[in-house]
């Protein structure tokens, strides 16, 4: 029997610091009694008459309910009950053991609903295999494990854990150095909803383990964006009300996710993303720019990412996460080649074809697929025919659009200031939404998708026999001045773009040129399969030959023209 | 010598007609059990043996009928994958039916033990299940499931096929279910209402009994539930830590049990299972065992402790037992149910 004395002090200190707190907040010392746990008839349910005995045993049976003689057996083995010990036999993932296995003996369905957690497919599995990111590869479990032990050596092997020696918050091990139900769970206080042993605005539940590179400052983790009320609710399961104040929680759900692998809230993937980014929490609509013409093809690689995939083996497939990293993900600007913050902390291939954890360079995020083999539908066929982009774009090619290093053309006359021949440019600076000429605030800016294909901000033509316009040529002219390009020196352009209407992809290869200065490869046949250039009818030779200083040679045929060759 | 004419000519019909026949398919237990080994039992030898451990159902792959490599190449290409226990919660048996609810799989296992042939039924007429907990197995081999999330009772056909409701009354979290054959009618815990209900078979309410409360009577959310041959039936009072004994008229005539860490005591009192002679099967999942009374409730063995081998349990949730005093538990985080011979004493 406590001394009332000690229950006034206790009240007069819950008092003291209810006062201290702002309107609303919860009493600094909530009760079990005042619980949905507390199971006596007068718990805050139905029964108005409070009759606290036997509020403990619900949970805690008592011990000693005196020696009771078993008919069949003379002898009842003291070791069969072992309910208070904290389990040290060899739990397989997925079984329960210590305190949660108290908290799932009620919450089965029956008595309290159950859902709470799912023994995974495999239930000899060995602790040991934990590792990783996530430890529900092989499991289908749709909760966040519980009875693990979480040692030095799991947040080693996970990389992104906090040491558990740092645990000394509210959030706790069990005295085995297990994760339980009852660390983020308190379940005689409620004063934070649903027993939890903190509040869990800005995810500080979750960061007490958790420990995301480049969390801290990341959009994800600070954007006071809330939803606009229309389509779905991107906040079904808490009460807060901000991108920042969810946090992990506008992705993950630990109970009953809805996509049970990395416990994702909901199903298919892409959909975690794009509730939020359609406009209704995040500015820009991605939803839009994914319904364009040509797209990056979310929707039908869905599921195949896997963050632990070899990009040299992986199954060709696209996904959001491919080339965002959301724990990370930030506002950032960059200037050529660094990734921006939207692309910080995202796998990728280097130029030389080797996987990086961490791509420093944008392009390196889209070599992850582009740079890794030929592409599977090229629109032309070229004369050097390289699809592979890492190889078409490489700083060791005569001639190549200054991605990976600056030019090697030392004078491009045409170019529109501030840009020079030592600049530099992104993929996505022709690989962009068609919205992004003339962006209005929703437009999400990147290569989603767009109008154009493949995915290019502007026009650009991949077939022969096109009348020119500053329109035909749009994405070219974004850059290279049309009055100076067509003003016939050094090279006569005209004659070619504008009274033959060849396109400009006729001799240029936009990548590079593993072959040619100047980004010379003939286009052999165009996106409709007509032939366009041809081998010289008379010499055989399909060549361009940089003569210098502005000069140079072709041997081909096109359009019926013989060049055997022609000099400018 | 006329009769051995007739026996020869017997024995001969029979050889014919085995030939015709296909083989017959041996039951389960038949299979799966290796003869002539030393079993686990209890209480552990000298003393005479009450409960012996036979096997454990887990998963498709080894219960079913093994398969020719023709109709395994065509399954591994068009087939649905094995499938298995995740959470298996409350069984039922009526042989040669098996049924098992499995709320972390939210579906409801069919084992034709006999056949051993595995359905799993996930779907209701309108919709899905989404926490059975509960099962009922009719004589003419129907199954009556309870869903604690959808606040509902479904049937469903041998085959799996969903039959509808079986009652249109609202119910407050139903969970045990049980079925009184003597007097042909299904008893419902309604968990949340603190009570039990009694329809006919035919879905309609006749009776309820009990309110909230600790008094004899009065229950604590009552969950599991099993009939005895009286007409009678007994509750797990689960959070007044006792059994109660409804009589066949609707009336709570006795109970026993107290909160406690020792035998005969109950610290997560779940699933229950009554034999012919009255005698009480109770699973404890904290104490992760099943103890059995009398119908006094006088302890006479505890059989099971915790772990993942054979006679061990995790976490067990419900007991069923057949005609011929086969004890099946499910083992709910074990993912499996285990099989026990129960050696009933003759009546004295």
């Amino acid at each position: 029997m406590r001394p009332i004395l000690t229950d006034l002090a206790l009240g007069a200190a819950g008092l003291a610091l209810s006062w201290g707190m702002p309107i609303g907040a919860p009493p600094a010392r909530a009760d079990i009694v005042n619980t949905v746990h507390n199971l006596t008839p007068g718990g805050p349910g139905d029964v108005k008459n409070p009759d606290p005995v036997g509020l403990c045993r619900f949970c805690h049976a008592p011990h000693g309910a005196g020696q009771t003689v078993a008919l069949w057996n003379r002898v009842l083995p003291t070791e069969v009950y072992d309910l208070y010990e904290s389990s040290t036999l060899e739990a397989s993932l997925g079984q329960p053991t210590g305190a949660s296995r108290l908290c799932l003996s009620c919450h089965d369905g029956t008595v309290a609903l159950g859902d709470v957690i799912n023994p995974g497919p495999d239930p000899v599995a060995p602790l040991d295999p934990l590792e990783g990111s996530v430890v529900l590869e092989t499991d289908l479990s749709d909760d966040h494990p519980i009875s693990f032990i979480f040692d030095e050596s799991l947040a080693a092997r996970n990389g992104e854990l906090v040491s558990p020696s740092g645990l000394t918050g509210p959030v706790k091990l069990d005295g085995s150095g297990q994760v339980q139900c009852t660390s983020c769970h308190d379940p005689h206080e409620d004063r934070f909803p649903k027993f939890l042993v903190m509040s869990n605005e800005n995810s500080a539940i979750c960061i007490s383990c958790h420990e995301k590179r480049d969390w801290g400052d990341s959009s994800h983790a600070t954007s006071d964006a809330d939803w606009s009320g229309f389509g779905e609710d991107p906040w079904p399961k808490t009460d807060f009300s901000t991108v920042a104040a969810n946090a992990c929680l506008s992705c993950h759900d630990p109970h009953s996710a809805a996509h049970p692998e990395r416990l994702l809230l909901r199903d298919p993937e892409e959909q975690v993303c794009l509730v939020c980014h359609s406009g209704e929490v995040a500015r820009t609509d991605l939803v839009t720019q994914l319904l364009k013409p040509s797209a990056h093809p979310i929707e039908e690689t869905s599921g195949l990412h896997d963050p632990r995939e070899n990009q040299l083996t992986m199954d060709r497939h696209v996904s959001c996460t491919d080339c965002h990293n959301p724990h990370s993900v930030s506002d950032t600007e960059s200037d050529p080649p660094s990734v921006s913050g939207q692309q910080r902390n995202v796998s990728g291939l280097d130029l030389s074809g080797a996987p990086v954890d961490t791509a420093q360079f944008a392009y390196e995020v889209c070599y992850k697929c582009h740079g890794l083999a030929e592409a599977l539908s090229p629109r032309v066929v070229r004369l050097d025919h390289v699809t592979n982009v890492r190889l078409e774009t490489h700083s060791g090619n005569p001639s190549f659009h200054p991605v990976t290093a600056v030019g090697t053309n030392p004078a491009v006359e045409t170019l529109i200031p501030p840009l020079t021949p030592s600049s530099r440019i992104f993929c996505h600076d022709c690989h962009n939404t068609d919205d992004a000429e003339f962006p209005g605030p929703s437009t999400a800016l990147g290569p989603h998708g767009s109008a154009h294909a493949p995915i290019l901000e502007r026009r650009y033509p991949l077939v022969d026999r096109v009348s020119e316009s500053p329109a035909t040529y749009a994405l070219c002219y974004k850059c290279h001045d049309r009055e100076r390009l067509l003003d016939d020196a050094p090279f006569p352009h005209e004659k070619h773009v504008e009274k033959e209407r060849a396109p400009c992809a006729a001799c240029h290869d936009p990548h590079g040129s593993r072959t040619s200065t100047h980004l010379i490869n003939f286009m052999r046949f165009d996106s409709t399969g007509a032939e366009v250039v041809r081998p010289s009818e008379e010499t055989g030779r399909l060549e361009f030959i940089d003569l210098g200083e502005g000069r140079g040679e072709c041997f081909l045929n096109c359009h019926g023209e013989e060049h055997k060759p022609e000099r400018y | 010598m006329k009769r051995v004419r007739i026996s020869l000519l017997l024995s001969l019909m029979a050889i014919l007609l085995s030939t015709c026949q296909q083989a017959p398919l041996r039951p389960f237990f038949e299979e799966k059990i290796p003869q002539g080994h030393t079993r686990l039992s209890w209480p552990r030898p000298p003393a005479a043996a009450r409960i012996t451990y036979l096997t454990e159902i887990s998963n498709e792959k080894a219960f079913a009928t093994p398969r020719s490599w023709l109709r395994r190449l065509v399954r591994s290409l068009w087939g649905r994958p094995d499938e298995r226990f995740v959470r298996p919660a409350a069984l039922c048996v009526r042989e040669p039916l098996l049924a098992v609810a499995d709320p972390g799989r939210a579906a409801v296992h069919l084992l034709d033990l006999v056949e051993r042939r595995w359905t799993t039924v996930t779907r209701t007429p309108d919709g899905m299940l989404a926490s059975p907990v509960g099962v009922a197995c009719l004589p003419d081999g129907h199954v009556i499931v309870s869903d604690s999330v959808r606040q509902a009772l479904w049937i469903y056909d041998d085959n799996g096929t969903p039959k509808g409701r079986f009652t249109e009354s609202e119910l407050q979290r139903p969970t045990g279910l049980a079925l009184d054959l003597t007097k042909r009618r299904l008893w419902v815990t309604e968990t949340l209402a603190h009570r039990v209900l009694a329809f006919d078979l035919t879905g309609r309410a006749l009776d309820h009994v009990g309110s909230r409360g600790s008094a004899p009577g009065q229950f604590n959310y009552p969950t599991m539930i099993a009939s005895d041959r009286n007409g009678g039936l007994w509750v797990t009072d689960s959070l007044n830590a006792r059994l109660q004994h409804v009589d066949a008229p609707g009336r709570v005539d006795r109970l026993f049990g107290t909160a406690g860490d020792r035998a005969g005591a109950f610290a997560r009192p779940r699933g229950l299972a009554v034999d012919t002679a009255g005698r009480i099967f109770a699973v404890d999942a904290l104490f992760d065992a099943v103890q059995i009374f009398d119908d006094k409730g006088n302890l006479l063995l505890v059989f099971g402790e915790r772990g993942v081998g054979p006679g061990q349990f995790w976490l067990p949730s419900d007991v069923a037992m057949d005609e011929r005093n086969r004890i099946y538990v499910a083992d709910s985080y074990n993912q499996r149910i285990q099989i026990f011979a129960y050696h009933a004493p003759n009546p004295d």
